[in-house]
């Protein structure tokens, strides 16, 4: 079951309108800064999730998973058996395949398969302590789709 | 001509067919005939995704005849409308012709990694109504195209070096055969059509060490001629022939490529070429390499290096051949 979305959380409560204008006020002023869970020190490039596809929104999100920057979250999310979360970007293929080449490791989980293709790819990793999980790339529009999923064959 | 064959015209038919259906199906196989190998060296890089042969856009038939109801992607099989065979490999990855042919297109001025509707290839027209096409590989001026339009290219010879050009997500080789019908260029699939010479697919050219005469440090004396072979196991997908050109498989020094040797005999091609292999031998068959030793330096103790060479193509991976050298010890005349 997919969580509600925080803008559906605001229109049943409307009190949380005004505490989420004082959180983003403080936020412009640079008094907060909200932990990302993608935020890897490490990481080549900046993988903090752009607002909106915090990784903490997507339940069965591993640890630390680093979200390319841009990428938007499908809401909702399909119903498809074994399918963790989906987004797209208007990055093309290759770039977010580099990314998930180098962040990946980096974030310190180990890559068992690298599968690029023409329009698409596939790549296997285990997060520390963690199941076997598939991250599917492919085409969607002029940009690319990414998929995290159990692993199928 | 013997008796035998003529009573078997006179059979009837209803007793021939038997004989000869047990003929076709009980016969030994006929000596491999070269068809297609992988095209590249690298024996550890495989098959990410193959051919979908069916046509409908959520419907995927792989080679193995599986058929799945969906557009996902199966690695080590297929995905949706896939027209060829991609291999991930290291940019850069040297890229041999599948098969003999000549080269009928090339393209090499996109970027090594540029992203967009094209990139760059090559493509080879074989002499049985097929074409071989290689495809994302680096650009022209970064090495990635090796040959030009109208050269021709032997079986295992590189015609390029892989990239990522093109719709390609990481660098791979987008290999793809397809049949000249006169009016277009048709995809086939090489997987369920089993064009390889062998099956599996093998690289072109490969070879382990089986054994020599003397496998031991060899003795010669000084200004003396002793004989010598070492026996190879064809592991690769061509077969080797003495007479063939380009591709004849023959021993030559190593470390550094073709170097004189102070050992070389009367019988040697040259003064880095010690022999050809003895007599054709198909993939998984043993070959023997005879030649002499002669004890040409003053006395001591020495080694010789050798590795096969596919002579116009390239030589095979030494560490293949177990580092293969030759320990030989020159003694003086009088001992």
């Amino acid at each position: 079951m997919r969580v509600l979305s925080i803008r559906s959380r605001m229109v049943l409560q409307p009190w949380v309108l005004a505490i989420g204008s004082a959180v983003m006020l403080a936020a412009c002023l640079g008094s907060v800064e909200s932990p990302s869970p993608s935020s890897g020190a490490s990481m080549p490039g900046s993988s903090r999730p752009t607002a909106g596809t915090s990784a903490r929104e997507t339940p069965g999100l591993p640890a630390g998973f680093p979200l390319m920057p841009g990428m938007v979250a499908d809401d909702p999310l399909p119903n498809e058996p074994g399918l963790i979360g989906r987004w797209t970007t208007e990055s093309n293929g290759a770039e977010v395949y580099a990314f998930l080449k180098d962040a990946l490791p980096a974030a310190g989980y180990r890559v068992d398969l690298l599968g690029p293709g023409d329009t698409v790819a596939v790549v296997r990793f285990t997060p520390p302590g963690g199941q076997q999980l598939q991250i599917d790339l492919g085409q969607a529009g002029a940009g690319t789709f990414m998929e995290l999923r159990l692993p199928r064959d | 001509m013997s008796g035998a064959p003529v009573r078997v015209l006179f059979r009837p038919l209803a007793t021939m067919v038997p004989a000869v259906a047990f003929a076709l199906v009980f016969a030994a196989p006929a000596r491999a005939v070269d068809d297609y190998t992988l095209p590249f060296y690298d024996a550890g890089v495989s098959l990410l995704y193959g051919v979908d042969r069916d046509p409908r856009v959520g419907v995927q038939l792989d080679y193995t005849g599986k058929t799945w109801w969906d557009s996902a992607n199966h690695p080590g099989r297929v995905y949706d409308n896939h027209t060829g065979i991609d291999y991930p490999m290291p940019l850069h990855s040297a890229v041999a012709a599948a098969k003999d042919g000549v080269v009928a297109a090339t393209e090499g001025g996109y970027g090594t990694q540029q992203f967009g509707q094209f990139g760059n290839f090559v493509r080879v027209r074989h002499s049985d109504g097929r074409q071989t096409l290689y495809y994302h590989l680096a650009s022209r001026a970064d090495g990635g195209i090796a040959v030009g339009y109208n050269d021709d290219v032997a079986a295992g010879a590189k015609v390029g070096e892989s990239g990522c050009s093109g719709l390609c997500y990481g660098a791979h080789l987008h290999f793809e055969v397809l049949v000249d019908t006169g009016t277009n260029l048709v995809t086939s699939d090489p997987m369920y059509r089993r064009l390889w010479t062998t099956w599996p697919g093998r690289i072109p050219f490969r070879a382990t060490y089986v054994r020599e005469n003397d496998a031991n440090t060899v003795y010669v004396r000084r200004g003396y001629t002793i004989s010598h072979w070492v026996e190879f196991k064809n592991t690769g997908g061509r077969t080797w022939r003495p007479g063939a050109w380009p591709g004849r498989i023959v021993l030559g020094t190593w470390d550094p490529a073709s170097h004189d040797s102070m050992f070389a005999a009367a019988d040697w091609t040259s003064s880095w070429l010690a022999a050809r292999i003895d007599e054709v031998t198909p993939p998984d068959d043993v070959g023997r390499f005879s030649f002499g030793i002669r004890g040409a330096p003053g006395p001591g103790s020495y080694r010789e290096t050798f590795n096969l060479l596919a002579q116009g193509v390239r030589w095979f991976d030494h560490d293949d051949l177990g580092g293969f050298y030759v320990p030989i010890t020159v003694l003086n005349q009088l001992e």
